[in-house]
């Protein structure tokens, strides 16, 4: 608990945390801005905020949260924090978990406000919507949806991690992430990202408490067990030196 | 001057790491000359100028990157502080790093180039009978054209470099300007924003994605296209001033 307390507060002093969600912040507002365009409703009025950040952030800033883990995790084994740590007897798995809860922590901390950002823009410009376009169980639906969401958030996060421990420096690590993320966004594999896009279909067709739906999802929760597991071997097994 | 010039290639010629981004341009250069465009068709040597086409987000994302790893590397290491102690004076260090960046990226982009003219011309593709008149002038200078564009992107970097004094933050910085450039151009595209438009037009980036289209319509001895150019140099000339106030004026 004093681990995670501790990183909690590295990450509250972290600037670049704190420039990374304004710069979410700023894309929530110019993704509500080009939506505002579009011809499907979920699209324009406020109340499909909650439906479409992850896709917005998707295009534009999954790499940004490689960058969190890259200065967080990757650059503390470069400045010999983590051997510091370890030298004070603080086991290595407890360690870890620390480190990623609070990053998976932080990561949502940034993906919701940056959806309420999102949301409060699009109802301010134009309006909640009207009531006979908003979904039935419209609570339910957006608690579903931003959950799987958060894992699909989540398993790419997992991923950043996983690399972070194989290269162990900030810069290979953001690097690795970003060339992994752009070979997924050129269609080189289908990862979260695609799994994303595809769900706006069932936006569109309100469809999401149905089980193609979870279904949809299976592939990050079995990308965010693996990835995990592999960080904690490479954590665990590998010298610190 | 020299001694910081020589000091600064051994150092690049020596990371290991960064010989990988000559291998990734001569693989592309190879990529897009054998790339079956559809402009073959229409006029011949026109593919000639497709490389910026095929791949231009590419060049705009490999050249910030490379230059946030190289100048954001030397305040991660200290080198600067380093140097500086050594009695260097700050002003010919700035110019000097600039310029052998720029030496760096143009010699990239001009094997590049190189490779792709030399690919097509060998293995030539398409079926067209109207050849474009002063190709070989036309395509010089588009190609110091997209040049430039990469050179201003080289040049926003490296004065980010010098605000923000650390290599990762330099690299995401770089990134996300490259990003920003392109939302901010749909953005003011889908609102009907003409103003914001017409300033975005000549951001780097976008005047790079949009090159191709001269060299089609045979545009490229035109007065927008030199404009390209202009806005180029203002860019580079602002973002080299600020960066150097930043560094020489701006305490330790």
């Amino acid at each position: 608990m004093r681990l995670f307390v501790n990183e909690l507060c590295k990450i509250k002093a972290s600037k670049s945390v704190r420039w990374i969600t304004i710069v979410f912040f700023c894309f929530a507002v110019l993704a509500g801005a080009v939506w505002k365009q579009s011809a499907s409703p979920v699209a324009i009025y406020g109340f499909g905020a909650p439906f479409l950040w992850i896709l917005g952030s998707g295009a534009s800033g999954f790499f940004l949260y490689a960058a969190i883990v890259a200065g967080l995790f990757a650059s503390e084994f470069e400045s010999g924090v983590i051997h510091n740590v370890l030298d004070c007897g603080v086991k290595r798995s407890g360690y870890f978990i620390a480190k990623v809860a609070a990053i998976f922590g932080v990561t949502i901390l940034i993906y919701l406000s940056s959806l309420g950002v999102l949301f409060l823009f699009k109802c301010r410009i134009a309006g909640f919507g009207p009531a006979d376009l908003v979904f039935d169980d419209y609570g339910l639906k957006v608690l579903v949806f931003n959950g799987w969401a958060v894992c699909c958030l989540l398993s790419y996060v997992a991923v950043y991690i996983m690399i972070a421990c194989l290269f162990r420096e900030a810069v290979l690590t953001f690097i690795a992430s970003l060339v992994v993320t752009l070979c997924e966004l050129f269609n080189l594999f289908r990862g979260p990202v695609q799994i994303a896009i595809n769900a706006v279909g069932f936006i569109e067709n309100d469809r999401i408490l149905t089980s193609e739906f979870a279904a949809l999802f299976t592939p990050c929760v079995w990308i965010l067990v693996i990835s995990l597991i592999g960080a904690y071997m490479l954590f665990l097994v590998r010298d610190v030196d | 001057m020299k001694n910081v010039f020589r000091a600064e290639i051994y150092i690049l010629r020596h990371d290991g790491l960064l010989w990988l981004v000559p291998v990734l341009y001569c693989a592309v250069g190879i990529y897009a000359g054998f790339y079956d465009h559809a402009v073959m068709d229409i006029y011949k040597g026109v593919e000639l100028f497709s490389l910026t086409e095929i791949l231009n987000l590419f060049f705009s994302f490999s050249v910030v990157l490379l230059t946030g790893y190289a100048i954001g590397g030397d305040f991660s290491r200290h080198t600067i502080r380093n140097v500086l102690s050594a009695g260097t004076d700050k002003k010919s260090y700035y110019y000097t790093r600039l310029l052998v960046q720029v030496l760096l990226t143009g010699a990239l982009f001009a094997g590049t180039g190189l490779i792709h003219v030399v690919c097509h011309s060998l293995w030539p593709q398409g079926d067209a009978d109207i050849r474009i008149a002063f190709l070989w002038q036309k395509l010089a200078i588009y190609m110091a054209m997209v040049l430039l564009q990469l050179l201003a992107q080289v040049s926003v970097v490296n004065a980010v470099c010098y605000f923000v004094r650390n290599q990762l933050v330099a690299i995401v910085s770089g990134i996300g300007i490259v990003y920003l450039e392109v939302i901010i151009r749909q953005t003011a595209e889908m609102n009907r924003m003409t103003s914001v438009q017409a300033l975005a037009d000549f951001l780097p980036t976008n005047v790079i994605r949009d090159m191709f289209a001269y060299a089609v319509y045979d545009r490229v001895f035109t007065g927008r296209f030199f404009l390209y150019g202009l806005s180029a140099v203002l860019i580079i000339a602002v973002s080299s001033a600020a960066g150097y106030v930043r560094f020489c004026y701006a305490g330790d």
